[in-house]
């Protein structure tokens, strides 16, 4: 007998989320916790930061799974969007406090369970790493900056001691090669 | 700006890149521009595929059980006082009952049903007054208990070595509304606050630590419907020493330097 369920898209565990249902949030959770954590540790560098604000994540997006519009955008993209927004506040907050100190506490990460889904998750990030390493050394470092330490183009001209003016065509031009890499390579778990 | 320069930002706000001139100009473009609000949300994507750059890695298991059990507490927490129907009022039942009456034994009866109708609807209503108090009353054990709660933590915070507490009164904004918020000597901070007003929909406060002219952003908090609040946070280790605390009005997902009205401020 086969045992292959129709699995929900993002889009219905979402609405169902949004009609309180509880283990919606609890398989949006299981499909899309790697990544988040991966995410959210690559910006804090700290477990017990990133494992904060994603339980963060997870009780905004119950609490506000109903704001969610489709129309603009997918759900993966509202997920990654919120966390990143999220986790980039946080680090705001500990700019006074060293990352270095914090890294250092980082315990041992505990083993990817899901075979299928890492091996979903290593055939993308193999694709983004690939377009990442097709893009100029210089427009790749500010997507860098910007996305994963949350600096704005100023502070990034600032780090790199670049004109502003340099930095912002570099990042537009970074942009719209890496879109071009990726145009429909990459996908969410759940469409 | 006009809207191809716009077009130019559109990436960089994908990436929270802008810095705040241009930020506003973008906002302000994008409320009225369906193209660019559509260009952005492409832009978003591209820049949320970043994600898979990170490594994958598994959290400690205990932060699923955490959620459904938050979720659990938040679905748990409105006490739903069950209003069943003491009385199904049928209007078909009505009907016969009028068309029936024929005769005296009929008007009898049908007075002696309209007596009991009428006295039931006196008892409904009692019932109705006594459960209306019952639900009161529950909502009042209930603030009731989770003021002991933010009392017991506050408590357990001030009892930590070098623990210090500051007040927090309310601003001609919110002249009823105070706070306490208690820190100990590695920053560790929580704040409970009582009878701030309901903010409007998409904001929330926000906590800041000031320092002179440098202000450290806390963390965003909601609160219950009578106004109470409590939030964990931390105090960056520049803003330990001499620090204003103040509170205030927000966009709910947070700023990193305060925009809104000041509701709440701590003493220098």
């Amino acid at each position: 007998m086969s045992t292959d369920t129709v699995k929900p898209s993002d889009i219905e565990l979402l609405h169902a989320i949004a009609r309180s249902d509880e283990q919606a949030l609890a398989s949006l959770y299981d499909r899309y916790r790697v990544i988040l954590f991966g995410l959210l540790m690559r910006i804090l560098n700290s477990r017990e930061e990133a494992e904060d604000v994603l339980q963060d994540v997870f009780l905004q997006v119950w609490r506000r799974a109903s704001d969610f519009d489709e129309l603009r955008g997918k759900p993966f993209t509202w997920l990654v969007t919120l966390a990143r927004s999220r986790a980039i506040d946080r680090l705001r907050t500990l700019t006074a406090r060293s990352r270095a100190a914090a890294g250092s506490a980082n315990d041992p990460t505990e083993a990817v369970s899901d075979a299928v889904a890492d091996t979903f998750r290593s055939e993308q990030r193999g694709i983004v790493s690939r377009a990442l390493t097709q893009l100029p050394e210089e427009q790749k470092i500010l997507l860098i900056l910007a996305y994963f330490e949350g600096l704005t183009q100023c502070e990034i001209a600032k780090r790199l001691g670049a004109p502003l003016g340099t930095v912002k065509t570099r990042m537009r031009s970074g942009m719209i090669k890496l879109r071009e890499l990726l145009a429909d390579k990459v996908q969410s778990f759940g469409l | 700006m006009d809207h191809e320069e716009i077009k130019q930002l559109l990436s960089a706000h994908a990436l929270s890149a802008l810095d705040n001139s241009d930020l506003r100009a973008v906002e302000q473009h994008l409320a009225d521009c369906v193209s660019c609000t559509t260009d952005l949300a492409e832009w978003r994507s591209t820049a949320a595929s970043l994600a898979f750059a990170a490594e994958s890695l598994e959290p400690s298991s205990v932060v699923r059980d955490r959620i459904l059990s938050e979720i659990r507490e938040e679905k748990r927490r409105p006490t739903n006082v069950t209003s069943e129907s003491v009385i199904a009022f049928s209007p078909s039942a009505r009907r016969n009952l009028w068309t029936s009456m024929g005769s005296l034994g009929t008007i009898a009866a049908a007075l002696a049903v309209v007596a009991l109708l009428v006295s039931t609807i006196v008892l409904w209503r009692k019932n109705n007054a006594a459960r209306a108090e019952l639900s009161r009353l529950n909502s009042e054990i209930q603030l009731t208990e989770q003021q002991r709660q933010r009392d017991r933590e506050l408590i357990s915070f001030l009892s930590k070595p070098g623990a210090r507490v500051a007040a927090l009164a309310g601003t001609n904004v919110a002249q009823s509304a105070h706070a306490t918020i208690a820190y100990d000597s590695n920053g560790a901070a929580m704040l409970v606050a009582s009878g701030l007003p309901v903010p409007p929909a998409g904001k929330a406060y926000q906590l800041w630590f000031i320092v002179g002219n440098q202000k450290f952003p806390g963390r965003v908090f909601t609160i219950d419907a009578s106004g109470n609040a409590d939030s964990k946070d931390q105090i960056p280790p520049a803003a330990l020493r001499g620090s204003v605390f103040a509170v205030t009005l927000e966009p709910a997902s947070g700023m990193s330097s305060p925009t809104g009205a000041i509701f709440l401020l701590s003493g220098s």
